[in-house]
């Protein structure tokens, strides 16, 4: 056997040292030629923040339409153009109110849980809130540089006294602040102070504790502060809804949930929280105006750009950890743009598969820790 | 050339002391029986002998050289031991179970080859179980198994045999097959061959020299002819013999019945 | 079968042994090289038959076929053939060194100590030193932890018995998946998602990194193995008979072990884990051709091999959704497992 032992031990090392060599000839490669690289796709990462219904799906719409298609066909566009397309109007520029005004101080809000569907409550207009969701704080950040006539994520917003006083007094606490870090939250950091925010530890409504919940309203309202909680309804099942509710009722403090999942229903949301934190019409007017513009803007774009076409062009979403990405709104950005959403299914996708649909335009998540090249699947 | 030296030989297993200051010595071409009452040591004591078994203070000399420094396969060697029980998992067929046995010697010489296949042959031929050879091990009866697992013992080519308990299980006519092949391989073989047994008869007939364990201890050890007398039988099992020369055998034993001054207390 | 009376008969029956393994290893060896050529042709991006042969044979040269052929399909399904191998090989071993047929390479609690150790990965970048290695490294190392806790717990004054080994690593192994579940329950969503996935087995992203970095451990791990066949041959049979015969069981048997862990641990720093395949395979072997390792070590590193090529061709490519590969193996080795056991006769475990 010693003999054989000897062959068996001299096959091992040159398997050993043959997979060395793979692997260098591997990473030594052209890496350009490889993996996805091949689909000579547009490749273009986006803030996850502003991929859901949330006023800042604006900003994600305008980047990545620039990356795909370049300048926009006319950028002097008015919202009267918009509001006369009537095939645009009637899909995106229109919008159901969740709330009215009763004319003596309150408000009917329409809110929504997966738990109860739709309820009306009624509240006064409020001061401050405690916020479970980034959709909320961003809705106020774009309402607040609007009447303080700052642009949206523009150095200048960050630093502008009116917008910094609005958010530090009326954010008085909510999801755990190392989001915000996380995932680069950049008017929360510059405007609320850590030191300030009443920090409830956790990121969604299932994990919320009642009783941290009651003393964070109650920090809230100190000062005779009326004061709100935002939360996700969509979340909010029959599970979570009384860990969430009862401490509002129990301190006194408003609720309101909304569940929104399409562009119009961020209008609603912004018209909905607006009110409820005592802006007033005009400045709400002007911030779903301007949405609404800047989205016809690429909407009328896209359609001339796309016209004529038969051919289905796909896009493909994957986040951080490898898998594909399948909500409603990712879907919806991606058919405004002119793709087929087919490939965001939330299944696996392999590198044939991918090669085979040819997806011509490649999203990827900014706090991405992976490199390009891993992004790229070139060392498959 | 196949001789074993024990000697001061205590082991405990457990806090429980099995084996008591045990020294013999045996030499090649003579069978050796080890006789005793159940639990008295006896196995352990030929385990201690090829290193199943770690002994706690004292040594055991194989041809000089102390095993408890020797490598299992060196000890395997030279040393064949055939256990008890055999029970088995796999269903190997009776070839493939006695070539095992080649496992200590083969490895010098690389596959198998005519050395190997030569020493099975003897084996097998020597065991009556050439015919068994493509059959499966688990399809065998308890008596033809044990001759299996006696070849395989032998494929080894052993210098020393150690038997626990061989006739076990086996048919009367193969007792005898047995024990005939036991002192063949001592004579013509030269080999030294230790068995524990209860059968006194065939002790007495087939074994050159006898010992007898009580308690762990050695109590005697001697020629057949002067340990193998009614005192010694009926301090050891507690019986009544009678023994008397025979031209034939050496010695004849009879067995009369229990002892009248019985006591099974140790 | 004729009666065995000389010596040359006896030659002859070991000839006639020796030549029937030698056919059956090479057939299944063949099955194998056709398995793999057929599974070349199968994959999301198609390509027909003659694409296939003509990329192969070097008749056509087109960029993206040469790629997909080359980069995409060949180490995909090697990988495949190695990861088949090695867990089938380390069940087999597993099952012959602790002589029970439910033994299968996470008896040892080594492949919940590997998922624990990703899971960690992915969830907090524990092992980020390691770069893009961090999640197969941490893997692998959990594995060869694991085995060493799981064999310094079964340790006594008196050696480590097989049986206390199997209990601590059940012990250890359901440990481990306790704390992937905590892990599970604490994390956001998306990295639930990918531990989930990453436990389920999945050889879709393994190109030729994946098979440069599994195929030294591996490699190894079976030559190990292939090195030691006498020895498990005779352990298998019985452990005490086997130290008479010379061997050192107690040595064998921690080689044997490492053995296991160099191919479990490699194969889910690759894959992730695919359970199953190392029990199905092994007992079905053992079922067919009986206990003799000369027989059932190549046959079950071959046939291994095989059966992971025919589970990840399948579970890519027949359903509408990607499948991961370890759902499968379970899905449909467990009833193909049953079948082959009603159907034959031979009673191997006493």
């Amino acid at each position: 056997m010693q003999k054989n032992q000897i062959i068996v031990i001299i096959v091992a090392a040159v398997l050993v040292v043959a997979g060395i060599g793979v692997y260098l000839l591997a990473t030594g490669e052209d890496a350009e030629k490889k993996g996805l690289y091949k689909l000579n796709a547009v490749v273009t990462e986006v803030n996850m923040g502003q991929c859901s219904a949330t006023p800042g799906v604006i900003v994600t719409l305008e980047d990545m339409y620039e990356a795909y298609y370049g300048d926009l066909v006319d950028d002097t566009l008015t919202i009267d153009d918009a509001k006369a397309d009537t095939d645009f109007w009637s899909t995106y520029g229109t919008w159901d109110s969740l709330i009215s005004d009763n004319g003596d101080g309150t408000l009917d809000v329409t809110v929504s849980t997966s738990a109860k569907g739709d309820e009306t409550v009624t509240m006064s207009v409020c001061d401050t809130a405690v916020v479970m969701g980034t959709m909320y704080s961003e809705t106020m950040y774009f309402l607040a540089c609007a009447e303080n006539d700052v642009e949206v994520y523009s150095e200048e917003s960050y630093t502008n006294a009116g917008v910094k006083e609005f958010l530090s007094n009326a954010i008085t606490g909510g999801m755990i602040y190392s989001y915000f870090e996380d995932y680069d939250v950049e008017y929360m950091l510059k405007c609320v102070s850590e030191s300030d925010y009443f920090d409830l530890g956790v990121t969604s409504v299932q994990k919320v504790e009642p009783e941290k919940l009651a003393s964070a309203l109650e920090d809230a309202m100190s000062d005779g502060n009326n004061a709100v909680y935002f939360a996700s309804g969509t979340r909010m099942t029959a599970d979570y809804y009384d860990n969430n509710v009862n401490p509002c009722k129990s301190t006194g403090a408003n609720y309101a949930f909304f569940g929104p999942t399409t562009i119009s229903d961020v209008f609603s949301c912004v018209e909905a929280i607006g009110c409820i934190m005592g802006f007033d019409d005009e400045t709400i007017d002007e911030v779903i105006e301007d949405i609404q513009l800047r989205l016809y803007k690429i909407y009328y774009s896209v359609e001339s750009k796309t016209s004529g076409t038969t051919d289905t062009t796909y896009a493909y979403w994957e986040s951080g950890l490898g898998s594909t990405v399948k909500s409603s709104m990712a879907k919806v950005i991606v058919q405004y743009l002119g793709f087929d959403a087919s490939l965001l299914d939330g299944a696996d996708h392999d590198l044939e598969s991918l090669l085979e649909d040819n997806p011509k335009l490649l999203i990827f998540y900014t706090n991405d820790s992976r490199t390009m090249d891993e992004k790229m699947r070139v060392n498959q | 050339m196949g001789s074993i030296k024990v000697e001061n030989v205590d082991f405990s297993y457990a806090e429980r002391q099995i084996l008591y200051d045990i020294s013999l010595e045996a030499n090649a071409g003579e069978v050796v029986g080890i006789l005793g009452q159940n639990g008295c040591g006896k196995t352990t004591l030929l385990k201690c002998i090829n290193r199943s078994l770690k002994t706690n203070s004292g040594d055991v000399l194989l041809d000089g050289e102390n095993v408890g420094e020797m490598s299992r396969k060196n000890i395997a060697k030279k040393i064949a031991f055939v256990t008890q029980t055999t029970n088995i998992t796999f269903a190997f067929t009776v070839f493939e179970t006695v070539m095992m046995g080649r496992y200590a010697c083969a490895g010098d010489e690389g596959n198998t080859n005519e050395k190997d296949l030569r020493a099975v042959y003897e084996a097998m031929k020597d065991t009556e179980t050439l015919k068994f050879a493509d059959r499966y091990i688990n399809e065998l009866s308890g008596g033809e198994r044990k001759r299996v697992m006696i070849a395989r013992a032998l494929a080894q080519e052993p210098e020393i045999l150690l038997l626990d308990e061989p006739t076990l299980h086996l048919d009367i006519n193969h007792q005898f097959d047995l024990l005939e092949l036991v002192r063949k391989l001592a004579r013509e073989k030269n080999l030294l061959i230790m068995i524990v047994t209860h059968d006194l008869v065939f002790a007495s007939r087939y074994c050159d020299r006898v010992m007898i364990i009580k308690d762990g201890k050695l109590h005697h050890l001697g020629s057949t002819k002067d340990i193998m007398i009614p005192d010694n039988i009926e301090e050891t099992f507690y019986i009544e013999t009678e023994v008397s020369e025979d031209s034939r055998f050496g010695i004849n034993i009879l067995l009369i019945g229990k002892s009248k001054n019985n006591s099974d207390d140790k | 079968m004729a009666e065995l009376n000389s010596f040359e008969d006896l030659r002859e029956f070991e000839e006639t042994s020796r030549r029937k393994t030698v056919v059956i290893v090479s057939s299944v060896a063949a099955l194998a090289v056709s398995t793999f050529i057929c599974a070349m042709m199968v994959g999301n991006y198609h390509l027909s038959i003659s694409q296939v042969f003509g990329v192969l044979f070097g008749t056509i040269h087109d960029d993206t076929m040469e790629y997909i052929i080359f980069e995409v399909r060949l180490p995909r399904l090697l990988c495949c053939f190695i990861v088949g191998a090695a867990l089938s090989l380390s069940g087999l071993v597993m099952q012959s060194l602790f002589k029970n047929p439910m033994a299968s390479p996470s008896v040892l609690g080594i492949s919940s100590g590997a998922a624990f150790g990703a899971s960690l990965a992915l969830a907090f970048g524990v092992g980020g030193f390691m770069g893009s290695l961090m999640v197969p490294g941490m893997a692998f190392i959990f594995c060869f932890l694991t085995m060493g806790v799981v064999y310094m717990l079964a340790r006594t004054k008196y050696g480590v018995a097989s049986n206390t080994l199997l209990l601590a690593g059940v012990a250890m192994g359901a440990f481990f998946n306790g704390l992937v579940s905590l892990l599970q329950y604490v994390v956001n969503d998306d990295v639930l998602s990918s531990i989930v996935y990453w436990t389920m087995g999945s050889l879709n992203g393994c190109g030729w990194s994946s098979f440069a970095l599994a195929i030294a451990p591996l490699a190894i791990g079976m030559i190990i193995v292939f090195i030691l066949i006498k020895e498990l041959n005779l352990i298998s049979a019985g452990e005490e008979q086997a130290a008479n015969m010379g061997v050192n069981v107690v040595n064998v048997r921690i080689i044997l072990i490492i053995a296991t862990a160099l191919m479990v641990g490699g194969s889910v720093a690759i894959s992730g884990v695919i359970g199953f395949v190392g029990l199905i395979v092994p007992h079905i072997f053992r079922m067919i051709v009986g206990p003799n390792h000369k027989l059932l070590v190549p046959l079950c590193i071959v046939g291994g091999g095989i059966f992971m090529i025919v589970m990840d061709t399948i579970a890519k490519s027949m359903f509408s959704i990607i499948l991961p590969v370890g759902v499968l193996t379970s899905l449909i080795g467990a009833p193909f497992f049953i079948y082959v056991m009603r159907t034959r006769k031979k009673e191997i475990w006493e």
